[in-house]
């Protein structure tokens, strides 16, 4: 009790103090900023962001951290750095409350910007900026802002690898998404590298990096046995065929430590893009 | 598909924009990207008195305050999923009631269930929301003057339209920690027009800091019909919550529980997870508790949480898990005063271990700084009293306790957060 006692007067008291040393907040000539003092981190961003702190929870979520940036009385602009453990992480958050019908901008990653609100994708930080005020002025404010803080976090600039080697036929642009637990609801697939297509009807294709070729085999396995006996396939070449009550046909490939699947294709292009799927990941 | 999506989640809680409905239509190629992944048939679903639970013993049901309302006592909290199958699959084993927020995944959370209900009668399930005030000080807790109640209404016809709508079951103020919160007049004002709009059929808000002092505004403030509070094994202040709760049921609200697992983990390192099923039947144990809303995940947290619907019982096994994360108890003081007499300097003992829990339990030194100072203690109070026979009924080492807690008032306040 005592240990906890000074361990919590410490990050109460000590860190926000010492907190502003190393800031991942720009300066910028014009604009007065005001760090907050709070660094949240997992165990209290239940006080930033609600609930919705769970999800990024998911996503191996290390800190975030928040600044003010007030030009004069005109506009005061919010500053949200989500920092999480991987560019993959950051890049899966992201891409959970990303809609592909957002005006998308080329900032770090990928931003979008709506009126009063940017947010983009900067290697492993998410980063959330908003301001109140509205025009252009406003809004060139937060771009200029942004262009600040993708520069002064210095992060690299790229999609996660996986997602870049997905097929280009049919791909649907900016639905990709990295679900990092329990793809599909199933607790033995993780790490799922998600994009959607359209042959005429929309499908999905999904890749998961495994440890090794075996690994890859179980997790095909475990998804065979979480299905009744009679509705699973299993076909030359390290491919499967299931029927998943939940989403119809599930197509696997196991490929040179991938799992690549296909969810809600049609039958005649099943094939067809789970072998341009695997093949991507031949190489 | 909605045709309007939140601009903005942000923590500051910043007006609601909307996009352009012909802008929408034109990029969204997906439209709800998420009904993808939902099942191909619909499950058979009656309605929700006539389902049929798949667990052999009957769904335990409460009743919601005075709501008329009954449910079974686990529900389905849907921040953590985006994934349409796992609901169907929740309605098949017998959990009807479903919590989203208008800021979870940017709205997306909500269009989701929007997509999955659409084809339910809507007197199946059971929707709660909750909707986060326009401005709100994360420090004290308190709305700032841009909280407006047009301004939350806007966003509750927005949270309507991805969920496609006409009312929400329970509409909720999105986090409300401070009595002044509670009875703000914009908040109670857009709450009482909500429902006499027809958009909610009832009311309440949610809070998971300084439960008690909230969960007791409700009570004074006789508008709010349901409480959403945090409720775990693991609360310092546990015991407390729990009176409020009890009060609450006495007044006829409704208390639903969340963050009943507590973090998932008992340690930092996330090495000693916490039995989540125990830790949900251990809040479920108090009859005030009508339901939990447990965050799922994937399809074998459902089928654990979906069977405590039919047996609370809790085993040897799960009393012992649960102890294991006990480390925290024991900072609630009741206030029985037994200390008092014991003590030469006459020290308002029982305040001052409430600020000792507001620091360690709630973490919120500034709360407790504001609490000593007004207390008016002399320094170093304790040092070198050697009279002293102050004994605590629960056991507090009670010199040791105000000895530490009362630093905190040579701290200066802005280093305070």
């Amino acid at each position: 009790m005592r240990y906890t006692a000074i361990f919590s007067l410490f990050v109460s008291i000590v860190l926000p103090a010492l907190y502003g040393q190393d800031s991942p907040f720009p300066t910028i000539a014009g604009w007065e900023t005001v760090a907050e003092e709070t660094v949240y981190n997992a165990e209290n961003l239940w006080d930033a962001i609600n609930g919705a702190a769970e999800l990024f929870l998911l996503y191996d979520f290390v800190d975030l951290r928040i600044a003010r940036y007030t030009r004069g009385d005109s506009i005061e602009v919010s500053v949200e750095l989500y920092r999480h453990r991987s560019a993959s992480d950051a890049f899966g958050i992201y891409s959970q409350e990303r809609h592909p019908g957002y005006n998308f901008i080329q900032l770090g990653v990928q931003g979008y910007l709506q009126e009063g609100v940017l947010n983009f994708l900067s290697g492993v930080y998410y980063v959330k900026i908003s301001t109140l005020e509205v025009g252009d002025a406003a809004q060139n404010a937060l771009l200029m802002i942004g262009r600040k803080v993708e520069k002064h976090l210095g992060q690299e600039s790229a999609w996660p690898e996986i997602i870049r080697r997905f097929p280009a036929a049919g791909r649907l642009p900016n639905t990709e998404q990295y679900v990092a637990k329990s793809f599909l609801g199933y607790s033995f697939l993780n790490g799922a590298y998600i994009v959607s297509y359209d042959d005429g009807a929309l499908f999905r294709m999904f890749v998961i990096a495994a440890e090794t070729q075996g690994h890859a085999k179980e997790m095909a396995e475990a998804y065979c046995n979480a299905v009744p006996k009679d509705s699973v396939k299993r076909l030359d070449g390290g491919r499967y065929e299931l029927r998943d009550s939940h989403y119809g046909v599930v197509a696997l490939a196991v490929t040179k430590g991938y799992l690549c699947g296909i969810v809600g294709s049609s039958v005649g292009s099943r094939e067809q893009y789970l072998r341009r799927l695997s093949n991507a990941f031949l190489k | 598909m909605d045709e309007s999506l939140p601009q903005r989640r942000s923590i500051n809680c910043m007006r609601t924009r909307y996009l352009d409905r012909r802008t929408f239509l034109r990029t969204t190629l997906l439209g709800g990207s998420s009904a993808l992944l939902a099942s191909a048939t619909l499950p058979d679903i009656a309605r929700s008195t006539a389902r049929a639970s798949t667990f052999e013993s009957p769904i335990i049901r409460r009743k919601l305050g005075k709501t008329g309302i009954e449910l079974p006592i686990v529900s389905f909290g849907v921040m953590r999923a985006d994934n349409p199958a796992l609901v169907h699959e929740a309605l098949k084993l017998g959990i009807v009631h479903f919590d989203t927020a208008h800021g979870y995944q940017r709205g997306r959370n909500e269009e989701m269930l929007g997509e999955v209900f659409k084809n339910y009668p809507r007197d199946s399930f059971v929707i709660g929301t909750k909707v986060h005030p326009e401005e709100i000080d994360r420090k004290t807790g308190i709305p700032g003057p841009a909280t407006t109640s047009k301004a939350f209404l806007e966003r509750l016809d927005t949270s309507l339209k991805r969920l496609r709508l006409e009312y929400v079951d329970i509409l909720y103020v999105h986090e409300l920690s401070r009595r002044d919160a509670v009875l703000h007049p914009e908040l109670l004002e857009a709450l009482t027009l909500a429902k006499k709009a027809g958009k909610a059929r009832h009311i309440g808000f949610s809070t998971h800091r300084n439960e008690p002092e909230a969960i007791l505004a409700a009570i004074d403030g006789g508008v709010h019909e349901v409480v959403l509070s945090s409720i775990n094994f693991k609360q310092a202040h546990y015991a407390e919550v729990k009176h409020a709760v009890e009060k609450a049921a006495q007044a006829g609200i409704g208390i639903i529980a969340m963050k009943t697992m507590a973090g998932a983990f008992h340690d930092r390192e996330k090495t000693k997870p916490i039995n989540c099923k125990a830790a949900l039947k251990f809040v479920l144990q108090d009859e005030n508790v009508t339901t939990a809303i447990p965050g799922i995940t994937n399809f074998d947290h459902l089928t654990v949480n979906a069977s405590v619907n039919t047996d609370l019982t809790m085993t040897n096994q799960e009393l012992e898990d649960l102890a294991l994360g006990q480390t925290q108890g024991g900072l609630y003081c009741q206030g029985c005063e037994h200390c008092i007499p014991g003590c030469p300097k006459g020290l308002p003992i029982p305040d001052i271990m409430r600020a000792y829990m507001y620091t360690y339990g709630y973490n919120d030194p500034e709360s407790a700084r504001t609490l000593l100072t007004s207390l008016d203690v002399p320094d170093n109070v304790c040092a070198g009293c050697s009279t002293c026979t102050a004994v605590c009924s629960k056991g507090f080492a009670i010199s040791e306790r105000v000895t530490d807690v009362m630093r905190l008032t040579k701290v200066p306040a802005e280093f305070i957060t």
